[in-house]
């Protein structure tokens, strides 16, 4: 396992709660990379001058987001930021980018899901929006995903369209094997 | 002796709470021996518990409960367990396991009375077999026996050593404690001379004073000396640096082990002010000098001490989170993590033990 640290900033609580539960995996044989986790969108929300500064050296950067956006200029701006104070170089910042958003990218890796409306069933829940409370407060998370048949490996590999087709999705860096 | 499991319910800053000092199976490799009671193999407890967490975390509070526990089954006071209830209006709990040196194994259990407010106690006791393990111990203890009065249920019941040492900021804690018999002072004071020296060069030597009781006197290059005397504020140490004052507390401590006098240790966050190699090698001493049927709590905020190579349950994790139930504690032993190559510092880098503190209300200070 490499030994840096590995600082996620992820879109809200469902990703949260999803890299949370797949870091502390007991029965899978791909893992994410533990972490810490800070709610803080990447696309929408700066990374400030201070916050950056108590990012220790040699962090690698993790951004988990959303891609219906049209917009990305917080993104590179945030980027910047950890270069320029944070010294944090570009290879080792990592994007989790889901196509186009997270219970999408969830449905894609879920081999007996079709579509998001299979993915509140089997959640039970009412509507989308009571979906993501189910989502980010779930305690079995892997065990409830494996019962759709999801494979976290093929998380966060599809690349993005447009304007985030620069970024390179970064699942195949974070998910590693739990040996 | 040990500490093998404790419960705490309204109790401090317990709510809920459960954890144990034992460990179920043997290790397959362990550089750490004798995790059991010597005559009682299969009894195996966590001699070494180190416990990191952020502040105000509950660390000095779950030696504060032990502590008055201890005190409650010496003195048979009521008032050491009535005191740290937190909520009056409701009732407590506290259990807790512990087995002696000569396989006597207890668990004593405390709670009031709804409608009297008496104080109710059932102390269970029985003596283990070569062959018992802690699970078939628990497994043994008399059901039917029910809960007494405090002072019925503690009559005959013979407790002691321990050894607490709690930063100076406590209650009763920043008296310093150096009161030793003639045949002990020479033994201290060469383990409290070494540790002095090495936090503080200036210091030439450290002597028993012959003129006032109970004393040290500690000379400094400059031929400057200054007595420590047993009872004095350790704040009154003017001449010693921060982290020296601490000196005493702590060769306290590594001169107990040494010389086994109580059995069970508690060492609350002593090395704030002490350099991270220093705090490191008096650890490991006191770690060295730990006898059979010993235990050491060790808490810290030096995360440094989670490279060292210690079986990974000797690492603990403590932590307050807020859910819909309100705040509780979230303890974590690192043995959820099976792999003993793996480096449990990196892990809490990388908050893998929900330790961390969330510090972004202070970068957000003046932050538009």
């Amino acid at each position: 396992m490499d030994r840096r640290v590995y600082q996620y900033y992820v879109e809200g609580e469902c990703e949260k709660n999803f890299l949370s539960s797949f870091m502390h995996a007991k029965s899978s044989e791909y893992i994410i990379h533990p972490g810490k986790i800070e709610k803080l969108n990447p696309v929408t929300s700066k990374i400030s001058e201070t916050k950056a500064r108590t990012i220790k050296r040699d962090t690698r950067i993790v951004f988990v987001f959303d891609t219906d956006v049209e917009n990305t200029s917080i993104l590179e701006e945030n980027i910047k930021t950890l270069k320029r104070i944070a010294f944090i170089e570009g290879k080792d910042i990592i994007f989790l980018m889901s196509v186009k958003r997270f219970e999408e990218e969830i449905v894609f890796s879920c081999s007996n899901i079709k579509d998001v409306k299979g993915l509140i069933k089997l959640f039970n829940s009412q509507g989308l929006s009571a979906f993501k409370t189910d989502f980010s407060h779930c305690k079995n998370l892997e065990d409830k995903l494996k019962q759709a048949g999801f494979e976290i490996k093929t998380m966060w590999i599809r690349s993005a369209s447009q304007p985030f087709d620069k970024f390179e999705n970064g699942g195949k860096h974070i998910i590693i094997k739990d040996n | 002796m040990a500490v093998l499991k404790v419960e705490f319910d309204n109790f401090l800053c317990f709510d809920n709470f459960s954890t144990d000092f034992s460990y179920p199976k043997k290790l397959v490799s362990s550089n750490l021996n004798g995790e059991y009671f010597a005559n009682y193999p299969s009894v195996r407890y966590r001699k070494v518990n180190i416990v990191v967490g952020s502040n105000a975390s509950g660390k000095t509070s779950l030696g504060r409960a032990i502590w008055h526990v201890f005190l409650f089954l010496k003195e048979k006071e009521s008032n050491n367990i009535t005191s740290l209830v937190k909520d009056d209006s409701r009732n407590f709990f506290v259990l807790m396991d512990c087995m002696f040196n000569n396989g006597v194994f207890f668990r004593v259990e405390i709670k009031k009375d709804l409608e009297t407010d008496e104080l109710l106690v059932r102390l269970r006791q029985l003596q283990a077999q070569h062959d018992d393990t802690y699970e078939s111990l628990v497994n043994k203890l008399d059901d039917s026996k029910p809960f007494e009065n405090y002072l019925t249920a503690l009559d005959k019941f013979v407790f002691g050593g321990w050894n607490f040492a709690f930063p100076s900021i406590e209650n009763g804690f920043d008296k310093i404690e150096c009161k030793y018999d003639d045949s002990e002072k020479e033994e201290f004071c060469e383990v409290y001379k070494k540790v002095l020296q090495t936090m503080d060069p200036t210091i030439k030597n450290v002597y028993p004073s012959s003129e006032i009781p109970d004393s040290f006197i500690v000379v400094f290059e400059d031929d400057d000396a200054v007595a420590v005397t047993n009872g004095s504020k350790l704040s009154s140490i003017k001449r010693l640096s921060s982290g020296t004052k601490y000196a005493v507390n702590i060769a306290g401590v590594i001169h107990s082990i040494k010389k086994h006098k109580n059995g069970f240790y508690f060492v609350d966050e002593q090395f704030s002010y002490v350099n991270s190699d220093i705090e490191i090698a008096c650890l490991m001493k006191m770690i060295s000098l730990l006898d059979d049927g010993e235990q050491l709590f060790f808490t810290t905020h030096n995360e440094e001490l989670l490279a060292l190579p210690l079986p990974n349950h000797t690492f603990n994790f403590i932590s307050k989170f807020k859910d819909e139930e309100g705040t509780r504690i979230l303890w974590t032993n690192a043995s959820i993590e099976k792999r003993n190559n793996v480096n449990i510092k990196n892990l809490y880098d990388n908050d893998f033990f929900n330790a961390s503190p969330d510090v972004n209300d202070i970068l957000n200070i003046a932050e538009s």
